[in-house]
């Protein structure tokens, strides 16, 4: 496992935006389908650029008494956190910088998350956009413990909170294939991290957009499109964590990952779409009475084994 | 500056519109939502993501305040349409497109004149109280707002929040927050008038505005035209009462957060108001059925919500499938399973064309809507926001079907 | 290179932290605070100890944003928008934390500190962890496991929408969930 060299650094937020367009791309064509309309390959991929022009040139708006600061520091931190992790993300064998802590920087960049909805949901002095800010904290308890439960089951495994040394460890089996559980609930608290799917209630339509209620404009445009980052990057790292990373025959390693990671993303993608918005008041019970002990006694048997090893 | 234009028509190309609806404006609001639809543009949710505000029903002088207000929030470039009945929506949204392309390069002089939503000499309007929108900011001309603490030091002169004791018995701050009328998926005209502390909301109070005047509710209107004589098939009536469910059951899982299944339930809802052959509605409508069946976390999301007994329900007087759904669990999810059952046996009879007669019941029953806003307040007090959303849409009451003796009544005063 | 990042997190730190008692606002207070333990996560990493500077900030973003919540929740305030300062005491709060920033500083300056024997070990994080806890890791992980499960007890028991209140006084009643439905019971 190689870093890649420093101008890397200058190009990943492109290739983050470049992955979370794709991905926008998929889930409008899967919506169009469902409103009964043809779905052509060209009209998805140009229809999220109309919505980036509409944004770029829409005007931005403020609200009476809003606390533009922390409101404009939040919104920047979604896609500036998502990229943060993504500094850790290995492509083929390569990551931008394959930190010793790689596992705990990943998590601790997603944490970001948390502030940066918070802040963006108090800033505009909205109620409905701070219910939906009030909704992400709740969303964030209920799903983190489990997250960090999954990914310290494939660390534990690996014996290396690095992720290189994570994909290196799979070299004879997948985790997912003996960790079924830990991947599952990864993928799914990777959904509630970046408040999409059936976990979007922080941005909900019954709050008129929560959280993005009042964004116009370019503020919309590094919110929205952040958000959609965060979910690349959450998707894109189950990867390396349970799914070999690169590692496949024939093809190159940088392949592979493309390879997969596009089909989980669009798994996720299609999947997300089949499941209404879980509300935190019923989740959050789910979260805590099933999922820990769920992904507790997973990366127990994952320890167990590891020691026996 | 011919690349600005450019991508101004770029971009107008697909605009995002927020549908403003007046009680009497469904059929041009079901219109505009289809061409929608076909078309492709998003539905806003919010005043801040829209460029175009579609206005849809006849002007309303009660509603007219908050749909201006819902315009002084659309950001530039934006376009304004109305569309007074369903053969206007087409040419309307064409109108509203080209008028966005068009539009001045607007952005740096508006974000001058309207640097805030509603801005800062708007606070001082008496009006300003009845600002019920979808930013919701904190009323403060509220007609119930108490006097002291509006001074002119407090931030963007809104007034201090209050106290209250919360369900924990802890006291904290309580806001008071118009719901209404423009949100998405809610009824047309409708304001609650809400105390909310947090999410949870603790005093309801039913307002709203609906016209007073002819009978022009859309859902029940061959009922009206039997009444009065004209000749109406069964199958009519049929159709217009299963679109009555299907936009109900749209708004639901709009609201319970479900794009897809929602875009399928309108889509069936549009097929069986377009006169499709029976067997068509029948096969897209069972596929969508089974697959809300089938979905146990739907139910699980819906179970225990809003519990109507039948005792509480049989007393305020309520009647079709909210009678039904109180004999059941009386929660969410009896209500819209109701409409689930009721649209399975509903649909194969969309081409009978005996003659209406007394005991083909409308969309709502007997009763109409207004029972249905009298056990609203009851059932929202103390719930979640989103739970109250929720217990709104499983109701889905109908202004317009208010008889003039019951705006009398007072149905619409809280 | 290291030197100069070092002051420029010293330096923002401190201003953050000293922002705490200047900002009027529950909120950007809070968030102020959070920058601050940023910027000491960052020191921290600096020195080498890169798996508890990243913990640092995993840790204190959640705990800022839940002390947002919970100063927000208990403050009367407009959304905590009402210009609020979060001293009282002015001069005394003033004195006392200067006069303890002052006291910490000098002490750092005037303090003989020992040379540098030997290399940094590899892993300094495990090294600092063998040095605080030696062999009592376990000793002190298994207490800490204990000590949470208590408090988490003690609240269940106390809380008015608690254990009794859902199971009656005997604990013997049919529960009665306060918000039904979670999962399933």
């Amino acid at each position: 496992m190689g870093e890649a060299p420093v101008w890397s650094v200058v190009v990943l937020p492109f290739a983050m935006a470049a992955a979370a367009y794709a991905a926008v791309a998929i889930d409008a064509a899967l919506h169009a389908r469902a409103a009964g309309r043809s779905v052509s390959v060209a009209g998805s991929m140009v229809r999220p650029l109309r919505s980036v022009v509409r944004l770029v040139i829409g005007q931005r708006r403020t609200t009476t008494a809003a606390d533009l600061v922390l409101w404009r520091v939040g919104l920047v931190t979604v896609p500036v956190a998502a990229v943060s992790a993504a500094v850790v993300l290995p492509w083929g064998h390569v990551a931008v910088a394959d930190l010793p802590v790689g596992v705990v920087w990943f998590n601790g960049m997603e944490i970001l998350a948390w502030a940066a909805v918070w802040m963006a949901g108090w800033g505009p002095n909205s109620v409905f956009s701070l219910i939906g800010g009030y909704r992400f904290v709740a969303q964030g308890l209920a799903y983190e413990l489990p997250h960090m439960f999954a990914l310290i089951t494939a660390a534990t495994a690996a014996e290396t909170l690095r992720v290189g040394g994570i994909v290196e460890a799979q070299s004879g089996l997948w985790f997912v294939v003996w960790m079924p559980v830990a991947f599952v609930v990864y993928l799914l608290s990777a959904a509630a991290m970046a408040f999409w799917g059936p976990f979007e209630a922080p941005l909900g339509t019954d709050l008129a957009g929560g959280a993005a209620a009042e964004l116009s404009g370019v503020d919309r445009l590094v919110f929205v499109g952040g958000r959609w980052m965060l979910l690349v990057v959450a998707v894109a790292m189950s990867v390396p964590l349970f799914l070999g990373g690169g590692s496949g025959p024939v093809l190159p390693a940088w392949a592979w990952t493309f390879v997969k990671t596009a089909a989980v993303l669009a798994a996720v993608i299609w999947l997300g779409r089949r499941f209404p918005a879980v509300r935190m008041d019923r989740f959050a019970e789910f979260a805590w009475i099933v999922l820990i002990p769920l992904t507790i006694l997973q990366a127990l048997v994952v320890a167990v084994v590891v020691l026996a090893r | 500056m011919g690349l600005n234009a450019a991508l101004r028509r770029f971009a107008a190309d697909v605009p995002h519109v927020l549908v403003a609806q007046s009680p009497a404006g469904t059929a041009a609001r079901l219109a505009v939502e289809n061409v929608l639809r076909v078309r492709g543009w998003p539905e806003a949710a919010s005043p801040a993501d829209a460029d175009l505000l579609v206005v849809t029903g006849p002007e309303d002088p009660g509603l007219a305040e908050f749909f201006d207000q819902a315009w002084g929030q659309v950001p530039g470039p934006r376009a304004r349409v109305h569309v007074p009945g369903a053969d206007d929506a087409v040419g309307a949204l064409d109108e509203g497109k080209s008028a966005l392309a068009a539009a001045e390069p607007a952005a740096q002089h508006d974000s001058h004149s309207r640097p805030s939503r509603g801005g800062s000499d708007h606070q001082h309007d008496p009006s300003a109280g009845h600002g019920g929108d979808a930013g919701a900011h904190h009323d403060p001309g509220s007609d119930h707002q108490h006097g002291h603490g509006s001074g002119e030091d407090l931030p963007g002169g809104l007034a201090m929040a209050e106290r209250g004791d919360d369900r924990d018995g802890l006291t904290l701050d309580q806001l008071h927050v118009p719901l209404g009328p423009v949100l998405p998926a809610w009824p047309a005209g409708l304001v609650l008038r809400t105390t909310v502390q947090g999410d949870v909301l603790q005093d309801v109070r039913v307002a709203g505005h609906r016209r007073a005047g002819p009978a022009d509710a859309f859902w029940t209107a061959p009922w009206h035209r039997a009444d009065t004589g004209h000749a109406v098939t069964i199958g009519e009536a049929t159709r217009r009462r299963a679109g009555a469910h299907l936009d109900s059951l749209a708004r639901v899982l709009t609201v319970v957060g479900w794009p897809d299944a929602a875009c399928r339930a309108r889509r069936v809802r549009d097929a069986v108001l377009a006169s499709a052959p029976a067997a068509q509605v029948a096969s897209a409508w069972f596929k969508l059925a089974g697959r809300l069946r089938r979905s146990r976390t739907l139910r699980w999301l819906t179970d225990g919500l809003g519990v109507l007994s039948s005792e509480e329900a049989a007393q305020a007087g309520v009647t079709g499938p909210a009678l039904r759904a109180s004999r059941a669990s009386g929660d969410v999810s009896a209500r819209w399973a109701i409409w689930l059952d009721e649209l399975d046996e509903l649909l194969p009879h969309v081409d009978d064309v005996g003659r209406l007669t007394d005991d083909v019941e409308p969309p709502r029953g007997q009763g109409g809507s207004a029972p249905l806003l009298a056990v609203l307040p009851d059932l929202l007090e103390g719930t979640e926001f989103a739970t109250a959303r929720l217990i709104v849409a499983s109701f889905d009451p109908d202004l317009a079907e208010l008889t003039s003796e019951e705006l009398a009544a007072g149905f619409l005063d809280g | 290179m290291s030197t100069v990042l070092f002051w420029i997190f010293a330096v923002f730190a401190v201003v953050r932290g000293f922002l705490v008692f200047r900002l009027d606002s529950m909120a950007r207070v809070t968030f102020a605070l959070l920058a601050s333990f940023l910027c000491v996560a960052a020191e921290v990493v600096l020195l080498g100890l890169d798996y508890l500077g990243v913990v640092i900030v995993l840790m204190m973003v959640m705990e800022m944003v839940i002390m947002a919540v919970f100063m927000i929740m208990y403050m009367m305030n407009p959304a905590g928008l009402m210009p609020m300062a979060m001293y009282h005491n002015k001069t005394g709060a003033m004195t006392l934390s200067v006069g303890t920033f002052a006291v910490l500083a000098a002490g750092i300056v005037l303090v003989d500190w020992p040379q540098r024997t030997g290399e940094p070990p590899r892993d300094p994080t495990f090294a600092l962890g063998q040095a605080l806890m030696g062999p009592h890791m376990l000793t002190m992980m298994t207490l800490g496991l204990v000590l949470f499960a208590t408090i988490v007890a003690t609240v269940v028991l106390a809380t008015h929408r608690g254990r009794y209140d859902r199971f009656g006084d005997d604990l013997r009643d049919p529960a009665h969930d306060p918000i039904p439905g979670g999962a399933g019971r």
